[in-house]
């Protein structure tokens, strides 16, 4: 290592930093409507991919910098490029219109925020963790305001600001008690060591530290019952950072959690275990079931989100390196999948609330909308041989292999629950592709008229199809390689 | 022709075809349905290719290939087929062609249309050509896809109950399957490969408690989709709703994947627990049987009494399979192909019998031999077929089963007579009302034309040869199925 390293090993991010910085100075200097802007963030976020690239490339770069605060490895590596990937397709989302997508802070806050999730991804310590979602928080809050003459946005800000907050100072006292606990507050080799090193007292402070990080880190990954804020917020606020705030955070948070438990922690702390299975089933319970009494689209994608959530918990209730290759596997169709189905929400009714009558006719009115949402839903739901299908695969495979088949049969079923209401959103789309539905009220107020999408819009849902589609047919090879 | 992977092959043709439709232009349609026909016919040939190439009398996986893909869960891309599966390729392609021949007729989303059906076509194939676990399932899915916008697209008035109904029916009963697979593989020999699983359980290295968990989560897949009594009740919706095409294959091909699984997978490595269950399963099957044919008798409809007589029919798969003798094992093969052939057949006809009369209600449908004899003729026909008749293939079928049954269940089988009775009565008496009835008052109008045309003709006609050569010399079929029929056999020492 030479002193270099951490500039090299860190270009990613610098990278963020000074493009995020630059786009705001910059218009600062010379207002203008966003149109150099856009392309400045958009060939950030691929330098910074590409410097992740080459970081992956020289192994000799991957360590821990900064006395034990940040790790490049594997991981990062991997997060960092799930994060401008996604990140580009918000971009491209908001390209069109005169909204949000024209203004230099939007970009500059987009890049900041994924700066944010990058930190959070890379920490090692609990305090560097805190500030990384902050740093995530803190611009995603502003970004949900920005569109003002929008009715709820300002109001779903306002609760994502105040409950974030809430869930901040939670997680800040659960870092206090791990550092009363475990005299410690760096994770490098798991949070947690063996309790029985720890002693009865100690152990069940440490016991009440990890409660506490969970919640926090609960609300931001949106998992029962601390995902009240998400329906609210999504319903009401702006289109593209909902799409945003809903899909990215959550795998970064999923990322943390994976490094702050470390691999041995549902074997060695039965009463953590026990707390997270319990949080598991519950979300994937109550997420599918009241997903399917929604009638907005954004609501009910929300509460799916909350399920998807309890998927991933399994991971961490079953522990071990293969279901944390599954996760990760699973985060990735989850992300593109979550993110197109926002898009397309937002293509539908960009400025309004969505609801499943407004996708009566869709195919009709858009076949190639209808196609990249069907795509997205049946990934969603796990239908082979989409990506989603794998991960799901992946995830219960790992549960059932780690002598939680009961667990299995939970989520499988609550699959099916949400099939229930990811048809309903296609079977009302391709409904009255032939002839009219004779069911009266519902679709016939909605049928007329085509939807023009921005073409920017639309290739990013069509990315995210296509996504959906590649990581099943060939990313089952990829989480081959990647094991 | 030697270093060909034969059955990879006869997947990709349709997985191509698929993608070259979804490349054309939609406007094109007659371009895309002459594409289709000629990717489905291409299909068929390269089945009967590999009918050719199949060493007849033997008992054994044959043209077995294998890829390894994703070796981190032990998964790998292998296909093989037997004389149980071979069958069944074979019919999944000739109906997909006849009902390719059928879709000349559509004239709304033909592309859409088009493409679905060749998928639906590469998840059946692939079905009865996977032996790998995670593959067969991949393919048991994604025959959910197309059939569920089938029937939402081009359905009936109700066809987005139907539709959802269907896919989530089918789909809980999956994802319990799914369970049962996976555990096939942690408690059994840590791979996919079917054949391996197979000599696992055949070995007896499953506990009896171990067997009976998997056997009841790979049970409820099975019975959803054969449909065995009572996980029926999708399968009145979904084939009223259907277009046509749809219900030939949902009752031709998707029926028979059921019974296949419970041949393939619960039988060959669960003999123990097949064996302690097959009692209830003989029961359940008989009570198929009966009151398939007996709620047949009462339908107004006469595509929901086509429907229920394929609860009915399968009854005989499910009795013929709980026996588990190869009388029993050969007899459920060749009803599931002959049900194939005749339902598919009823189903089409009810089908031109509606694009005539705009009806399918039995109480207004009167005097077909009449207005148009080829039709009514070919019903008269195919209802023979389908109740049993000697020479017909349906009579062939059924005889072997409730043979099969005789030996191993004397009592419970005697009851399935009452069915036979029963299902005579329902044919006949659409017989008696649809075909030689005069006309009413009230009856349905038509004035068309007293011909069939071509594509109706080229659909149907197959299917009525298929069914009386079959009748009169059904050797030809048994001995591809028989030496899988013993092997099995001998499994649960029967």
């Amino acid at each position: 290592m030479t002193h270099l390293s951490p500039v090299l090993a860190f270009s990613p991010e610098i990278v963020l930093v000074l493009a995020g910085a630059g786009v705001l100075c910059f218009d600062a200097i010379w207002p203008g409507r966003g149109r150099v802007e856009r392309w400045v963030t958009l060939a950030a976020m691929a330098l910074a991919a590409a410097c992740a690239v080459l970081v992956a490339m020289s192994p000799q770069l991957y360590g821990v910098y900064f006395a034990g605060s940040l790790r490049v490895d594997a991981t990062t590596t991997f997060a960092r490029l799930l994060f401008m990937a996604t990140g580009a397709l918000v971009v491209l989302s908001s390209w069109g219109g005169d909204g949000e997508g024209a203004t230099a802070e939007y970009y500059g806050l987009l890049l900041l925020s994924l700066l944010g999730e990058s930190v959070i991804v890379m920490s090692q310590t609990l305090i560097v963790l805190f500030v990384g979602i902050e740093m995530l928080a803190l611009p995603c809050y502003a970004l949900m305001a920005m569109r003002k003459h929008l009715a709820g946005a300002v109001r779903a800000a306002l609760k994502y600001f105040l409950l974030g907050t809430f869930a901040s100072i939670v997680m800040l006292y659960g870092v206090a008690l791990a550092y009363g606990a475990l005299h410690t507050i760096s994770y490098v080799n798991g949070l947690f060591p063996d309790p029985v090193t720890l002693g009865a007292v100690r152990a069940g402070l440490a016991m009440a530290a990890f409660l506490l990080l969970f919640a926090g880190l609960g609300f931001k990954a949106t998992a029962f019952p601390f995902h009240f804020w998400s329906p609210d917020v999504y319903a009401g606020g702006s289109a593209p950072i909902v799409a945003y705030v809903a899909t990215v955070p959550k795998v970064a948070v999923m990322l943390a959690l994976l490094r702050v438990l470390g691999p041995g922690f549902a074997a060695a702390y039965p009463v953590g275990r026990t707390f997270i299975l319990i949080v598991a089933v519950l979300s994937m319970v109550y997420g599918n079931v009241v997903a399917l009494l929604q009638d907005d689209v954004r609501r009910m994608l929300a509460y799916s989100g909350v399920a998807n959530t309890g998927y991933m918990l399994i991971a961490f209730a079953v522990g071990g390196a293969a279901s944390a290759r599954a996760l990760m596997f699973f985060l990735v169709v989850y992300a593109f999948g979550n993110l197109g189905a926002f898009l397309v929400a937002m293509a539908v009714g960009p400025d309004r609330p969505v609801s499943l009558k407004d996708f009566a006719g869709l195919a009709g009115r858009n076949g190639l909308l209808a196609g990249g949402m069907a795509v997205c839903l049946f990934s969603l739901a796990g239908t082979p041989p989409l990506g989603g299908f794998f991960g799901k695969f992946a995830l219960f495979k790992a549960a059932v292999d780690g002598g939680y088949a009961w667990l299995a049969l939970i989520a499988l079923v609550t699959t099916v629950i949400a099939v229930g209401y990811y048809l309903g959103v296609a079977s009302r789309m391709y409904g009255s592709l032939v002839q009219p539905e004779e069911t009266g009220s519902e679709g016939v107020a909605s049928i007329a008229g085509r939807i023009v999408v921005p073409r920017p819009l639309m290739a990013a849902i069509v990315t995210c199809a296509l996504a959906a589609v590649v990581l099943g047919v060939a990313g089952v090879t990829l989480l081959a390689a990647a094991g | 022709m030697k270093g060909i992977p034969v059955l990879s092959v006869l997947l990709l043709i349709p997985v191509v075809a698929s993608l070259v439709v979804l490349l054309l232009p939609g406007r094109m349609e007659r371009l895309i349905k002459g594409f289709t026909i000629a990717a489905v016919a291409l299909t068929f040939g390269w089945s009967l290719l590999v009918l050719s190439r199949f060493t007849i009398g033997s008992g054994a996986m044959q043209m077995i290939q294998s890829v390894p893909w994703v070796p981190a869960i032990g998964m790998s891309f292998k296909l093989g087929i037997d004389g149980l599966s071979l069958p069944l390729i074979m019919l999944t392609s000739l109906l997909t062609l006849l009902c390719g021949i059928y879709t000349w007729r559509l004239d709304k989303q033909v592309k859409a249309f088009c493409f679905l059906l060749l998928l639906l076509l590469v998840g059946m194939l692939g079905v009865f050509l996977a032996l790998d676990a995670v593959l067969f399932y991949v393919f048991w899915e994604l025959v959910l896809v197309p059939m569920f916008f089938m029937i939402g697209i081009w359905g009936g008035a109700n066809r987005r109950y139907a539709s959802v109904k269907f896919f989530i029916y089918t789909l809980i009963g999956s994802v319990v399957m799914l369970l049962g697979l996976l555990l096939l593989f942690f408690w059994g020999p840590h791979t996919f490969d079917m054949q391996a699983i197979i000599a696992w359980g055949q070995a007896g290295k499953f506990t009896l408690q171990q067997q009976g968990w998997i056997f009841g989560a790979l049970f409820l897949g099975f019975a959803v989709k054969v449909p065995i009594f009572p996980f029926h009740t999708w399968l009145p919706d979904a084939h009223v709703e259907a277009p046509t095409v749809g219900s030939v294959l949902l009752a031709g091909v998707l029926l028979k994947m059921g019974g296949y699984g419970l041949l393939r997978v619960s039988l060959s490595a669960l003999p123990q627990a097949f064996a302690a269950f097959s009692p209830y399963l003989a029961v359940l099957g008989v009570i198929g049987i009966v009151y398939g044919a007996a709620v047949a008798l009462t339908q107004k409809d006469l595509k929901k009494m086509v429907a229920y007589s394929s609860v009915s029919h399968m009854g005989f798969v499910v009795l013929g399979i709980a026996a588990a003798n190869s009388a029993g094992v050969d007899g459920a093969a060749m009803q599931m192909f002959t049900h194939g052939i005749i339902t598919g057949m009823l189903f089409f006809l009810v089908g031109m019998i509606y694009e005539r009369y705009h009806t399918k209600e039995i109480a207004r449908l009167r005097g077909l031999i009449t207005a148009v004899p080829a039709l009514g003729i070919l019903w008269v026909f195919a209802s023979f077929a389908s109740l049993g008749l000697p020479g017909l293939a349906g009579f062939v079928g059924e005889f072997t089963s409730l043979m099969g049954g005789l030996q191993v269940f004397p009592v419970i089988t005697a009851f399935a007579v009452i069915g036979i009775v029963l299902t005579a009565a329902y044919f006949l008496r659409t017989l008696q009302a649809v075909v030689f009835a005069p006309h009413e008052e009230d009856s349905a109008r038509y004035e068309g034309p007293h011909t069939m045309d071509g594509t109706e003709m080229a659909a149907v006609a197959p299917l009525a040869a298929i069914a009386f050569a079959l009748g009169v010399y059904p050797m030809l079929f048994f001995s591809i199925v028989d030496p899988v029929g013993r092997a099995l056999a001998t499994l649960v020492g029967r």
